[in-house]
């Protein structure tokens, strides 16, 4: 090809451009956007919220459900649930999980490409298999909060940081196993307008039970269908279940408040994402994942 | 306190950089629809940005980096991986309203350079697509990928070397009657190290 066809054919490249109908949306979505923020600026004596988006998974279909007997509410948006128990116990903070959509999946690995810093694939002692993140999105509400704490208690779960916008937005102390943020320093009004993102992961190995043809189409490169994905998924979400999540806030006058929780496939896991790979409607599928409060 | 940007602020840059922006966008997602969200995306997270850009360049720089980065979440998302089977819904909803009346990427049908750039792994893809079509800088690009200067002319020096061969194939087949899907070896070598590979 001759050096003046591929200036031509780049050139062209070139004259492509938004359309005015798409600046228009775009135009319109960042006032909307603005606007919102500025509905949503800080008030004085307003409850504080702090969200440590524990993000992936991906799916329209995929919502949680969260178990803690009588002390359950909702709140908070179509996808997101309240842990009142602490609240009605004279505690000053609450626990709710939300979802996020569109965000994460799975990935296969293999040694020596694990990470320490947090934004890549931990090392928990499984030489090669799939990385799985899950959409949980643990927001921690009440007033006077001035910092949150989560960590890896128990289990090989760890954190994984997406720097989204910014690589300069990592929280300061972030590792795999423990992370701690301020009111706002992760969320943002309007996913995926955030500055970063911070999934929880579980690596499962290669040769996990069920796994075995989802890491042969992966070694040949090839995509997961939905029956592999799935099982992949599950995999992973067994492995949270054995982790134990524990969540400390810090409020303005110094004084500490700790709970631990244990995340968990719900019976209709497997079943769910196999749906939504095959196309089902997000919104007639289930609640796939459960919460329990340990203490 | 964070310094917070307005509306009229971000909507001059989208005036400025919108395309450059939507082009990147393009050719990572190769979807008009995507490539129109990841727009959207990066000039919100503008929004709320509180870095003090130096000048013009670095907030080129900072745009195209975030559109990046939200075009690889978008590639390793399961959501998109699973609906591309059954077809995008968001897609058909826009189509049926009237929304997209036209489509970047028809126009670019049999661009040999754009569909060549369309081959090349993802990393080498914007290095490509940056300096060879945008025609930004080395030092540039580095500041849009957030890599070493040397490590892009690394990348240009692959990519030039897939291209040559892409479109040298393109020539071949066509001047033979076949369809030409010949496959640089320096991109094959490339995505042959690369670290994890997303399923």
């Amino acid at each position: 090809m001759r050096r003046d066809d591929v200036a031509r054919a780049c050139a062209q490249i070139r004259q492509v451009d938004l359309g005015p109908d798409a600046r228009g949306r775009i135009a319109a979505a960042v006032r909307r956007a603005a606007r919102e923020r500025r509905e949503a600026s800080p008030r004085a004596g307003r409850a504080a919220g702090t969200r440590g988006r524990w993000a992936a998974l991906a799916a329209c279909a995929v919502a949680f459900a969260v178990i803690v007997g009588s002390g359950l509410a909702r709140g908070g948006g179509a996808h997101a649930f309240t842990l009142t128990a602490f609240a009605d116990g004279g505690s000053r903070a609450s626990v709710g999980l939300g979802s996020e959509f569109w965000q994460g999946g799975l990935w296969s690995f293999s040694d020596g490409l694990f990470t320490s810093d947090g934004t890549g694939i931990a090392d928990t002692g499984v030489a090669e298999g799939f990385a799985v993140s899950f959409p949980l999105d643990l927001e921690v509400k009440g007033a006077g909060i001035s910092r949150v704490r989560y960590a890896v208690a128990e289990g090989s779960a760890y954190f994984r940081y997406d720097p989204h916008a910014d690589p300069a937005t990592m929280p300061d102390d972030f590792s795999p196993r423990s992370y701690s943020i301020e009111p706002g320093e992760l969320d943002r009004l309007l996913p995926p307008f955030r500055e970063g993102v911070v999934y929880v992961m579980a690596n499962v190995a290669a040769d996990a039970p069920g796994v075995a043809e989802a890491w042969g189409a992966a070694v040949q490169g090839g995509g997961l269908g939905a029956q592999e994905s799935a099982a992949v998924f599950l995999a992973g979400a067994e492995e949270l279940a054995r982790s134990v999540i524990e969540v400390t806030v810090t409020f303005d006058d110094g004084a500490t408040e700790t709970h631990r929780y244990r995340v968990s496939p719900a019976e209709n896991f497997r079943a769910a994402i196999e749906a939504f790979c095959a196309g089902e409607d997000a919104a007639s599928i289930p609640d796939v994942l459960t919460i329990e409060q340990l203490d | 306190m964070r310094a917070r940007r307005n509306e009229e602020f971000v909507e001059r840059a989208l005036d400025e950089f919108g395309g450059q922006v939507y082009r990147l966008a393009l050719g990572q997602t190769r979807s008009d629809a995507d490539a129109q969200d990841v727009v959207q995306d990066a000039f919100i997270a503008l929004l709320g940005c509180p870095k003090r850009f130096r000048d013009r360049e670095h907030l080129r720089a900072w745009l195209l980096r975030v559109a990046l980065n939200r075009c690889r979440e978008l590639a390793r998302s399961a959501w998109r991986r699973c609906v591309q089977t059954v077809g995008d819904p968001c897609l058909l909803d826009a189509a049926s309203a009237g929304f997209r009346n036209e489509d970047p990427l028809e126009g670019l049908a049999g661009n040999p350079v754009w569909e060549a750039l369309g081959r090349l792994p993802e990393k080498l893809r914007a290095a490509a697509q940056l300096h060879y079509v945008e025609g930004l800088s080395c030092k540039e690009v580095a500041d849009a990928l957030g890599v070493p200067a040397t490590t892009v002319r690394t990348r240009l020096y692959r990519a030039r070397a897939a291209l040559r061969a892409e479109l040298a194939g393109e020539a071949d087949a066509g001047a033979s009657g076949r369809p030409g899907d010949v496959r640089a070896a320096g991109a094959e070598d490339v995505e042959r190290r690369g670290a994890t590979h997303e399923t």
